[in-house]
């Protein structure tokens, strides 16, 4: 059972996350930011629930959506605001932009955006941490259009050969920009089968309850040490009410299969985790104080760090 | 010593000297692992030396991951075109990864890729893409023409803190040169080209296996009829710098310039390289021929491939525009167009130009 405190965190986190994003949104309508954005609204759970049961020690890469990968793992917020702004303050002194996360510090050792090419990258810095044996692990967060390049495959089998303690995370929205599921796969295709049968652990889980996502990973963590072989957690969220990027605001567009914007609220990962704390018995002014003092701490911080950059008038 | 041995010797040298070095790739561990230049090494370095599934894009991958967080991979691809299915990591992850996260944060992973001619190997086994490399600003490219380089090139790469690719000409393979092992490995700078000979009748600008046909040449044009002639071989291409001041300034000094290439001229390092020293000096004039392949993929059949790549008649040909007369040329056996020489470069005079 995770402690009432580790839990309040794990809401308060995705709340920020949550608030930044929407500032930045706010800020991109406004043609006030030149970096392509791809906004991870509506998925926070499973970059804070992953991350959640990490050590620093344990080595994060990320894709082109990772601003809530980074920040999980805790990466700087400041820079982040910067990077994503393009400004020399960022964490790659807007050379990379928002597509490209980086803070060594804590073990966040970057994001690129090239879909599936970061699970070779993530096999090689997993293989990094065995040769220098630690007793860590490394992270590599793909989505489920990734997830059909060749390079995961690949990957699963090279990193099960060479017994590297690496976890895959596919992040599941059913979207590849607008291609649902059924759009890119065959009727028969079976997640299972192919990671098993490539000698991966597998496990598929919804990630709406930040916690499970949490108490799953710190499993994962151990059987990977344990076991000297990969695993795949297959984490199915909801893409929020932003489209794949831009960002775009949707409003019930034609594609989504079952999400309507009912479904998107109902089964939005901040609301739910919410909920889980009041039902377990946190006082429900105590988490609407918590949510509301993040959300306004997250503004302050941001507007102090905006209103120091050089913006496009 | 010939040309893998003096690959394996510069191999051999990192393995012992810095326990970060792996090398990967498909057969490394093989008896006579990647043409031999790997022979070996897997007994005695056999947590470092590693055999990789026929999965070029992930095992590539594997390595620019690995570098990135401080290890120093050797990568080895028997042929350009399977590490062209490595080409994300090679180009979009690794010759980017220092910059684009804003610098201090280095990759440096060791490309060795085989290219170019070899009997029997026809249009998929010997491209000749060399120039595709150059527009990867952020990696460094070596093409070593010569035994000695070759073992320098396969140390200097592994100790410098950016990706690199190392384009090894197989035809150079059974070349020989005799010189002491530990040469000038920890020099701090790597030669941009070197100047064989000092003739000044005429200059062959050559690089890679172009090399061993133009000294040859060199040696035809001077005993048969006094010509005194000279080559520059082009042998480094700096991530920051690709062509050197002093380089250009030794091509600018020549006259009657041939351009050997051993891969269609057009868009290649050669035209390239003359490009950019005439836009860069645009007072200076130069009369410069070419001596290189049609513009069509190589073929299989000996037959056609005698006509495919330059040799000492067509060099001859080319000079012949500048006014050098050549009435009898060797006649050129099966051997001198089909089977990798076992040249030796040991009596060969150069100055490296850096």
């Amino acid at each position: 059972m995770l402690s009432t405190e580790f839990s309040m965190n794990l809401l308060s986190k995705m709340v920020q996350i949550r608030a930044v994003e929407e500032l930045i949104a706010d800020d991109f309508f406004k043609s006030k930011i030149f970096s392509f954005l791809h906004l991870s609204i509506g998925q926070e759970s499973s970059a804070v629930g992953v991350c959640s049961a990490l050590e620093t020690d344990d080595l994060v890469m990320g894709n082109h959506r990772s601003h809530h990968h980074y920040l999980a793992k805790g990466g700087d917020f400041d820079k982040m605001v910067y990077e994503v702004y393009g400004d020399s303050r960022g964490c790659c002194k807007g050379y990379g932009g928002s597509m490209h996360m980086l803070d060594r510090s804590v073990g966040f050792v970057g994001s690129t955006p090239i879909l599936g090419s970061v699970a070779p990258l993530g096999t090689g810095i997993g293989f990094s941490i065995k040769a220098s044996k630690k007793n860590n692990i490394a992270v590599v967060f793909i989505g489920d259009g990734a997830a059909e390049e060749g390079a995961f495959y690949e990957s699963i089998n090279l990193a099960a050969l060479m017994n590297v303690p690496v976890l895959f995370v596919i992040e599941d929205n059913k979207y590849s920009v607008i291609s649902a599921h059924s759009d890119r796969k065959a009727k028969d295709y079976s997640y299972p089968k192919i990671i098993e049968g490539l000698g991966a652990t597998y496990h598929r889980m919804e990630a709406r309850d930040v916690n499970a996502v949490s108490k799953q990973t710190k499993l994962m963590k151990e059987n990977i040490l344990a076991d000297r072989k990969p695993a795949v957690l297959h984490l199915d969220v909801v893409r929020g009410t932003y489209g794949h990027s831009g960002p775009m605001k949707e409003k019930a567009p034609g594609y989504r299969v079952n999400d309507t914007p009912e479904f998107i609220e109902a089964n939005d990962c901040i609301t739910v985790s919410k909920d889980l704390l009041i039902q377990n018995g946190v006082e429900p002014e105590k988490v609407e104080a918590l949510i509301a003092n993040t959300i306004k701490e997250t503004e302050e911080k941001f507007l102090n760090i905006r209103n120091q950059i050089k913006v496009r008038i | 010593m010939n040309f893998v041995e003096a690959l394996r010797e510069g191999h051999l040298y990192q393995l012992e000297n810095n326990d970060s070095t792996y090398i990967i790739g498909l057969g490394v561990n093989y008896a006579n692992g990647a043409d031999g230049s790997t022979k070996g090494l897997a007994e005695l370095y056999p947590d470092r030396v590693l055999d990789v599934p026929v999965s070029e894009l992930s095992f590539t991958g594997m390595a620019v991951g690995m570098a990135s967080q401080g290890l120093r991979p050797i990568v080895h691809h028997g042929r350009i075109e399977f590490a062209m299915l490595a080409f994300d990591q090679i180009f979009t992850q690794a010759s980017r990864w220092d910059y684009m996260f804003g610098g201090n944060y280095p990759c440096p992973v060791a490309l060795r890729i085989c290219i170019g001619r070899q009997w029997g190997n026809g249009p998929q086994h010997t491209a000749n893409y060399h120039s595709i490399f150059m527009q990867a600003a952020g990696l460094d490219i070596f093409i070593p023409a010569t035994p000695l380089d070759a073992y320098r090139a396969s140390i200097y790469s592994t100790l410098i803190d950016k990706p690199s690719v190392l384009l090894e000409h197989r035809w150079l393979y059974k070349t020989m040169e005799q010189f002491e092992l530990g040469y000038d490995v920890t020099h701090d700078k790597f030669e941009t080209a070197a100047i064989y000979g000092d003739g000044e009748d005429f200059t062959l600008l050559t690089y890679g296996d172009g090399l061993v046909e133009c000294l040859k040449f060199i040696d035809f044009s001077k005993e048969k009829y006094g010509y005194q002639g000279k080559v520059i071989c082009l042998k480094y291409f700096s991530a920051d710098k690709r062509y050197s001041e002093d380089t250009i300034k030794a091509l600018l000094a020549c006259k009657n310039v041939v351009a050997v290439d051993t891969a269609p001229f057009e868009g290649g390092i050669l035209a390239s390289f003359i490009g950019f020293a005439i836009t860069h000096n645009k007072h200076e004039k130069i009369n410069i021929e070419k001596c290189a392949p049609p513009h069509h993929p190589c073929p299989t059949s000996p037959a056609l491939v005698g006509e495919y790549y330059p040799n000492v008649k067509s060099i001859a040909a080319s000079l012949a525009n500048f006014g050098f007369e050549f009435n009898e040329l060797p006649e050129l056996v099966f051997d001198d167009l089909h089977i990798a020489p076992g040249f030796d470069y040991t009596n060969y005079k150069f100055v490296n130009i850096y």
